[in-house]
């Protein structure tokens, strides 16, 4: 604490000079409102403003000169104001037309200004930055705004604002974990800094730290929650990306800050928005699978490699076919899974904004119901969320904004991904065709009862998906005030004080009947129950300073300082109950007193930020920008010589040059726009564990004795990661603003990057946490929009954004790093990328015994013998030359990082309808198609795919499928490139069809809004799996591995907007 | 959702390229709309080229295979006449072997003509499974849909043919071309079965279907055909081999009816089996001599081993020179016609060993007296034997019997061992001693038990302690051949005498 006393007195000191400035200040203001009063130092200009579309003169635009002077346009669209010289920067605002900026350039007449709906122009885009809102045009960071005003009420309505912001940005790449309900999505901005801290960037919702940690295990398979997708993209206002300059944040700003602003209270008159959306969920395109008699042949080839002579083989029950002897209709069905399982579904959405208020107290009200339901059957997330934002004004000094939401969620969910046993998705893939569902008698007969696990131990969808139920019931409150008191004109002081509390109870059950039974450590399990409550609790404080002021009408300074905390509380509890009397006993406490299990996580830290920072520049030309940021965090670890707190100081440094304000530029009438960026700085990532840095001890079970036993080798240096992100970017708007884009380069060094070292054996431990890696990124993101058709009655907008990164892991101390997901093995290696698919190269099958022979290849079994490949084995490349095929030869094979990820747009409107297409395409990354590999693995009773029927049957059968063995005892089926597949596509992402419906004076209607929305309508792919974009962890080590969760899939919707 | 093809992306850079080249002619809006067309029409699901691989032979099934397949067409033709097309259209995987169109026409027209033989002729072609002409085995049995097993040696050897080519393959198995038709031959009973007429001793072994060996065998005759296996329809089968067994191939000595009289002769004195109404000595004399006659194992004439010894440990010398003609091959295993197999009486009359732990019951105490003991003796042999330490009355009795005795002398030899009763003060195992009671009949009419009929008692005989030696126990005639069912061993005469025995060996004497 003494340290935090002495960094404030530093951080006084440095500001004393700016105290100082602020003294001095004051006697200028004075100075220069004397001076506007005499208004003698004024020039006179004369200029046009024209609405860009109708090229129309345009009367009553306000005009001015800030903290000088304004005027109005007349009639004919003229207008003249004073300027106090002629490097002016002119504010032209107007109702229905974005605000924008207009330099003088040295000129006294003939100015023609153009201006365009709001929100056209990205150059005018206001970006809530931590230093203060400020103009796109004069930022001098790498930040991309999206206003989510254009496209918010035509949106899906099971989007959330994660995957809203996909295609809308460059540098953000959003993967959707999955196509379930209320599924969240794996966000990180230009590529990753971290191996093992999270790669997800702050999010900031209305100034607070908003927390998306998922925390707890979830003991809903593969179900990850993920809080953002709470927040309905129809309360957003806006959001700003910031790619660097994220430095106030401290340790929390390596990843970039994502700033989100709900509805601002803003409106003198009471509006109200009512929108109402229904819309068709339809089922994924089926997999091609075996049918029931290709499935059959297939398991008396595999049954036979199994060691089953041929009368045992003939014996199979499911190889009578005898027609009505006993089994014969049990095994002589054609059922198709897939049907049983996924169902087309309806969603449907109700949502009230009303917002209105007075000069003392102005109101911004929200309330939503959703019902998205999925497209597996049973799944849905019912989501009732109420907002209110308000804005009061106390007294002249003092006002409050007030945001607060709250936030109820019940989604009903089954376990997704590789849970072989209970996952309906995974069981409708695999399960046997000839299988019925319902119990079938000797005589043909079906009953109504579902079928239980059948001869080859697999449980029924159907059953699970009557009898078990799996739901996840959550809550958020978030909120906060926000008090500003203006000291002066040019001070203010402002607070914020924030609460957020989550909490997430989830239960399932999983009944015994239609259920493969499993091992528990003392008993068979039968049935299984679950239930887990997770809270978090967080305190958010953020208290700062600001002096914003213009000096002789040249020099622009804005100076914040400021301090934030935050403490946070999460807790997990959870107990798994099995071995419940009957299914209709369905709790934990009903399973087996002697079976249960219970169990719970804690977690607990707090975080302190001081930061400052300023921003200068003269007659809106040059900028310069300055952050200062010091840390102190719980997580961190005390220093080993002294003992004392570590403090992180973060710094950054950022400067523009407005070159299309220069004088020089005023004959090059096309450029309208031309910004160069440069910045450099630091920012940290704390995500390092909260006791990481601490040595703790963990309870153990020793024959039925308790005891505690050391959990970790605590490093008390541990301390946060440090990216160093330099950026260099030209923005640009050409041709009357018609067509403006940037370009920006950019490289993140991560220094101090925590690894996983490994450790002698002989302490008990596999690793211990320190911060040893270096890692480097560089990339580069090009954003385009063009107005290339621009009539009064058709307008047709293009955009285009792409991102490219490349990453170099530069240092790890303890050699490669070799990591497993979902049967992918990555690799990590100094000099490569990090975390590449590193599997077995393959080239085809061997078509003859003689062929294989000729290779001698072989592979060393479990037992140790050395076996060699035969016809129909697959050939895979002996790399190191040794003969035998083992994980030696393993090699690189792919990159689930893209090359390039990005989108295009494709606007049109025709007087009131409007055409609006968003694809999105990533090209260049590789996925492990995981689901595949059990799909086409040929080694057990599991369905295959069609392309199984391709199977090596005889010798010099020529073909890419190797045969079936019971086992794969040669490996033909191991990690290899085999399952590597192109993951690049291109997909429709939205197609929205609008029409603004004539209201024909209706005074009491402000407007009626027709829309028709399809979502994920077209995918281009190569990609075999259901959908070529899913993400089944937050972790970098686990990304395009394809463990089968629910694929997204294509919905239609139509919606109805009112205004009044 | 629609997939494309991912060559339309590669449409799309490319346009897009040239979107912002020409960006300013406006000439955007047709190229879109002619990519999206574009990409709409080459709309096909990435799985169409991955499903069909363009191999033809996995699109049809074994029948259309062979049927399509010239050389062998004649044998496809004879799949649909029997109705075995239809099994091999199904989904179960099925290795053919499919005779040459030339092969096929130098099979016996009889074959041909007769519906049920051709349908056995066919199936005899066809068997479940995939078999490669490669395979890890060098040889290896393949049961035919004619539930006939026929031997696939090496790559090219099914049976008595040769693989012409092999490994064509289809969706639901592979066939094999081979020259030469596999037509189905008879087992060894079946060929038994044929030579009742001619062969005296095929006549005898099937009247064994009618006369019952032993009495369990006339029981498991009167169970309905098929309710039990075959196996059991007749006592030969039942007892020695069941050469109706497709599964296993065996060998069997089929006598000429000369060396077979010779040899049942031979046999007659030792098998007197007469009561007041039948004299079955003449059966069982034909039984002893055949049972010794059949092994579970095809001996080819190259194999055939110089000595052999039949499932009852009766050993004896091949004389080859005996062998008539060539040895007969059958579908499970080989038949030899001798023209005599000569055993040797000494070979032929084994002795019979009774085991001491081997009692089926007692009598003057009590059950729980009787100790099984598993011992090593000082020579480091295992064995098991029974004592009685203690019984706690006089003249514990505990009951043997024999099997298949001769009707001729026997001498009685036991190994007894006397090595318990050690106290602190007794430090050598005391004498004791025990008798052997042969033969009798117990018949309790109330309360009383009667004895008749003993043929001889034995003993009382000395057991000596810590001796492991066989020791000469007596002799006694039987003149009945058969089963004796009580041979009782008898305690010595106080309540504390013990009885001891590791075996009982019954030597019977040649006459």
């Amino acid at each position: 604490m003494l340290k935090i006393i002495k960094l404030t007195c530093l951080v006084s000191l440095f500001l004393s000079g700016g105290i100082e400035a602020q003294l001095q200040a004051q006697t200028a203001k004075d100075s220069i409102a004397a001076v506007s009063q005499k208004k003698v130092n004024g020039i006179i200009i004369k200029g046009n403003i024209k609405n860009a579309k109708t090229n129309a003169p345009l009367s009553g635009i306000n005009v001015t000169v800030e903290g000088f002077s304004a005027a109005i346009s007349n009639n004919d669209g003229s207008f003249e104001i004073r300027v106090p010289n002629l490097q002016a920067l002119l504010t032209i605002s107007g109702q229905d037309f974005q605000t924008k900026v207009y330099p003088v350039k040295n000129r006294k007449s003939g100015l023609n200004i153009l201006l365009n709906e709001p929100y056209y122009s990205s150059t005018f885009l206001k970006a809530s930055l931590p230093s203060g809102d400020r103009f796109q045009y004069n930022n001098t960071d790498a930040t991309t705004v999206v206003n989510f005003k254009k496209d918010q009420w035509s949106t899906p309505v099971t989007e959330s604002a994660a995957g809203f912001l996909q295609g809308r940005t460059t540098g953000l790449t959003s993967v959707k974990n999955s196509g379930a309900p209320n599924a969240g999505s794996y966000l990180a901005l230009r590529g990753f800094n971290s191996l093992y801290g999270s790669n997800r960037p702050l999010i900031v919702v209305d100034g607070m730290i908003y927390d998306d940690e998922d925390y707890g295990s979830g003991i809903i398979s593969n179900n990850n929650s993920s809080p953002l997708t709470n927040i309905d993209v129809k309360d957003i206002e806006d959001v700003t990306i910031m790619k660097d300059g994220t430095s106030l944040y401290g340790t929390k700003g390596a990843n970039g800050v994502i700033n989100i602003t709900t509805t601002r209270a803003t409106e003198l008159s009471t509006k109200i928005d009512f929108t109402m959306y229904g819309g068709i969920n339809q089922t994924p395109d089926e997999l091609p699978l075996l049918d029931a008699a290709g499935y059959r042949t297939h398991l008396s080839q595999l049954e036979a490699t199994r060691g089953l002579s041929q009368q045992q083989i003939a014996n199979l029950p499911y190889m009578n076919d005898n027609v009505g002897s006993v089994g014969y209709y049990k095994y002589h069905n054609e059922t198709n899974w897939q049907k049983e399982v996924f169902k087309s579904s309806i969603n449907q959405n109700y949502f009230l904004k009303v917002r209105g208020g007075d000069e003392i107290a102005k109101f911004g009200l929200s309330v939503g119901y959703l019902d998205s339901k999925g497209i597996v059957d049973k799944t849905d997330s019912k989501r009732y969320s109420v907002r209110l934002n308000a804005a009061l004004r106390l007294t002249e000094k003092l006002s409050v904004d007030a945001n607060l939401s709250f936030i109820n969620n019940q989604q009903n969910q089954w376990n997704q991904g590789f849970a072989y046993t209970t996952n309906p998705e995974y069981l409708s893939l695999t399960k046997a065709p000839f299988l019925l569902n319902r119990v079938v008698s000797d005589a043909g007969e079906v009953s109504p009862n579902w079928a239980d696990v059948d001869y080859f131990n697999v449980s029924n969808p159907s059953a699970i998906l009557d009898n078990g139920f799996g739901t996840n019931n959550n809550y958020r409150f978030f909120g906060n005030l926000k008090f500003n008191y203006a000291i002066s004109k040019a001070w203010n002081v402002n607070s914020i004080l924030g609460l957020s509390f989550n909490k997430e109870r989830e239960s399932f059950f999983i009944p015994d009947k239609g259920v493969t039974d499993f091992m528990l450590p003392t008993a068979i399990g039968k049935n299984r129950s679950g239930s887990e409550v997770q809270t978090y609790n967080g305190l958010f404080t953020d208290t700062f300073a600001n002096y914003m002021k213009t000096f002789y009408n040249d020099h622009n300074v804005d100076v914040r300082f400021g301090f934030r905390s935050q403490s946070n509380k999460t807790e997990t509890d959870l107990g798994l109950g099995y071995n419940s009397s009957t299914d209709d006993f369905t709790s934990v406490t009903a399973g087996s007193s002697l079976l249960r299990v219970v169990g719970g996580e804690l977690g607990e830290w707090n975080w302190v930020n001081m930061y400052a920072s300023g921003n200068y520049n003269f007659r809106n030309k040059y900028f310069l920008a300055a952050n200062y940021a010091v840390d102190g965090s719980s997580r961190f670890g005390d220093d080993a010589s002294s003992g004392a707190s570590k403090y992180a100081l973060m710094t950054s440094i950022s400067g523009a040059w407005l070159i299309s304000s220069e004088n020089f530029m005023k004959g090059l009438n096309d450029i309208d726009y031309l910004k160069i960026r440069v910045s450099l700085g630091k920012s940290g990532n704390d995500d390092i564990g909260n006791y990481s840095a601490q040595t703790y001890y963990v309870s153990q079970n020793l024959l039925g004795m308790q005891g505690l036993v050391r959990g970790n080798i605590g490093n008390t240096n541990l301390q946060w990661e440090t990216v160093t992100k330099t950026n260099v970017g030209v923005d640009f708007g050409l041709f009357k603003d018609r067509f403006n884009g940037s370009l920006d380069v950019y490289s993140n060094k991560t220094s101090n990057m925590v690894i996983f070292e490994r450790t002698g054996a002989e302490n008990g431990f596999d690793s211990v946490e320190s911060n040893s890696g270096a890692m480097h990124t560089f990339g580069v993101e090009l954003g385009l929009n063009a107005r290339v058709v621009n009539t009064p009655d058709f307008t047709f907008d293009f955009g285009y954004r792409m991102s490219h990164y490349n990453n170099k892991v530069q240092s790890l101390p303890t050699g490669d790093i070799l990591t497993e997901f979902g049967g992918a093995t990555y690799l990590t290696s100094v000099g490569k990328d990090a975390n590449l698919f590193y599997g077995l190269k393959s080239n085809g099958v061997y078509s003859t015994t003689a062929e294989a022979t000729a290779d001698g290849l072989s592979k060393r079994l479990t037992n140790g013998d050395l076996v060699p490949f035969s016809g129909g084995d697959m050939r895979f490349t002996d790399v190191n030359g040794d003969k035998v095929i083992d994980d030696k030869d393993r090699v690189v094979i792919g990159n689930p990082n893209a090359t390039i990820t990005g989108s295009f747009n494709t606007d049109f409107t025709y007087k009131r309808f409007s055409l609006k297409a968003l694809f999105n395409f990533s090209v260049g990354n590789d996925l492990y198609n995981g689901l595949r590999y059990n799909l086409e693995k040929m080694s057990g009773y599991e369905n295959q795919s069609t392309a199984v029927a391709n199977r090596w049957r005889a010798e010099g059968q020529q073909t890419d499928m190797p045969k079936a063995t019971w086992g794969d005892p040669m490996g033909n089926a191991a990690f290899s490139d085999r399952w590597i597949e192109d993951g690049s596509y291109l997909r429709l992402k939205n197609l929205v069809i609008g029409y603004d419906v004539p209201i024909n004076g209706n005074k009491g209607i402000k407007y009626i809004q027709l829309y028709a929305t399809a979502n994920n309508l077209l995918t281009v792919t190569k990609y075999l799996g259901f959908d070529p974009e899913f993400s089944a962890t937050s972790s970098i080590f686990g990304q395009g591995a394809d463990i089968g969760l629910t694929p997204q899939f294509t919905s239609y919707q139509l919606g109805l907007r009112l205004g009044l | 959702m629609v997939i494309a093809d991912i060559n339309s992306i590669k449409v799309y850079k490319y346009k897009l390229n040239q979107v912002k080249m020409t960006l300013l002619n406006f000439n955007y809006k047709r190229l879109l709309v002619s990519v999206l067309t574009i990409a709409l029409v080459s709309c096909s699901s990435p799985w169409d080229d991955r499903e069909d691989n363009g191999d033809a032979n996995l699109g049809v099934t074994l029948n259309e295979a062979i049927s399509n397949t010239t050389e062998v067409s004649q044998f496809g033709k004879l799949l649909v006449q029997t109705g075995y097309d239809k099994v091999l259209a199904n989904s179960k995987t099925y290795t053919v072997f499919a005779p040459t169109n030339e092969a096929l026409a130098k099979v016996d027209p009889a074959i041909l003509n007769d519906p049920e033989a051709l349908k056995k002729f066919v199936a005899n072609h066809i068997a479940l499974n995939s078999f490669s002409s490669i395979r890890k085995a060098s040889q290896e049995k393949v049961q035919m849909l004619s539930d006939k097993y026929l031997i696939f040696k090496g790559s090219t050897i099914i049976d008595d043919a040769t693989i012409v080519t092999a490994d064509h393959y289809a969706a639901n198995g592979v066939f094999h071309v081979i020259n030469k038709a596999l037509t189905v031959k008879m087992n060894i009973w079946q060929y038994v079965n044929a030579h009742t007429t001619t062969s005296a001793m095929s006549a005898y072994l099937v009247s064994l279907k009618e006369f019952s060996i032993y009495k369990e065998d006339e029981i498991k005759k009167q169970f309905p055909a098929g309710y039990l296996a075959d196996s059991l329809s007749n006592s030969y089968l039942a007892n020695v081999y069941n050469l109706n067994n497709e599964k296993n191939s065996y060998t069997l000595f089929l006598m000429e009816d000369d060396g077979f009289n010779a040899e049942v002769t031979k046999m007659t004195p030792y098998l007197t089996k007469k009561s007041s109404t039948i004299d079955s000595t003449a059966v069982y004399s034909k039984y002893f001599t055949t049972r010794d006659l059949a092994f579970p194992k095809a001996y080819t004439k190259a194999t055939l081993p110089t000595t052999l010894t039949s499932r009852f440990g009766v050993q004896f010398d091949v004389d080859k020179t005996q062998i008539v003609g060539e040895p007969i091959q059958l579908s499970n295993g080989i038949i030899y016609i001798m023209k005599k197999v000569d055993i040797t009486l000494e070979k032929r009359l084994l002795p019979t060993r009774i085991e001491g732990e081997k009692n089926w019951g007692n009598a003057n105490g009590s059950r729980n007296q009787i100790w099984y003991r598993d011992k090593i003796d000082p020579f480091g042999v295992l064995y098991n034997d029974m004592t009685v330490q203690s019984p706690g009355s006089a003249s514990f009795a505990i009951y043997y019997g024999a099997k298949d005795l001769y009707s001729t002398k026997y001498k009685v030899y036991w190994r007894a061992i006397n090595d318990f009763g050690l106290s602190a003060t007794v430090l050598v195992p005391p004498v004791f001693q025990q008798s052997l009671r042969i033969g009798g009949k117990i018949t309790t009419t109330g309360t009383t038990t009667v004895i008749t009929g003993v043929i001889a008692t034995l003993g009382p005989i000395s057991v000596q302690p810590y001796f492991y030696d066989e020791v000469y126990v007596g002799e006694f005639p039987l003149d009945q051949a058969g089963d004796l069912d009580l041979i009782t061993l008898f305690a010595g005469t106080t309540s504390t005498s013990p009885a001891s025995l590791d075996y009982m060996r019954f030597v019977p004497v040649i006459k």
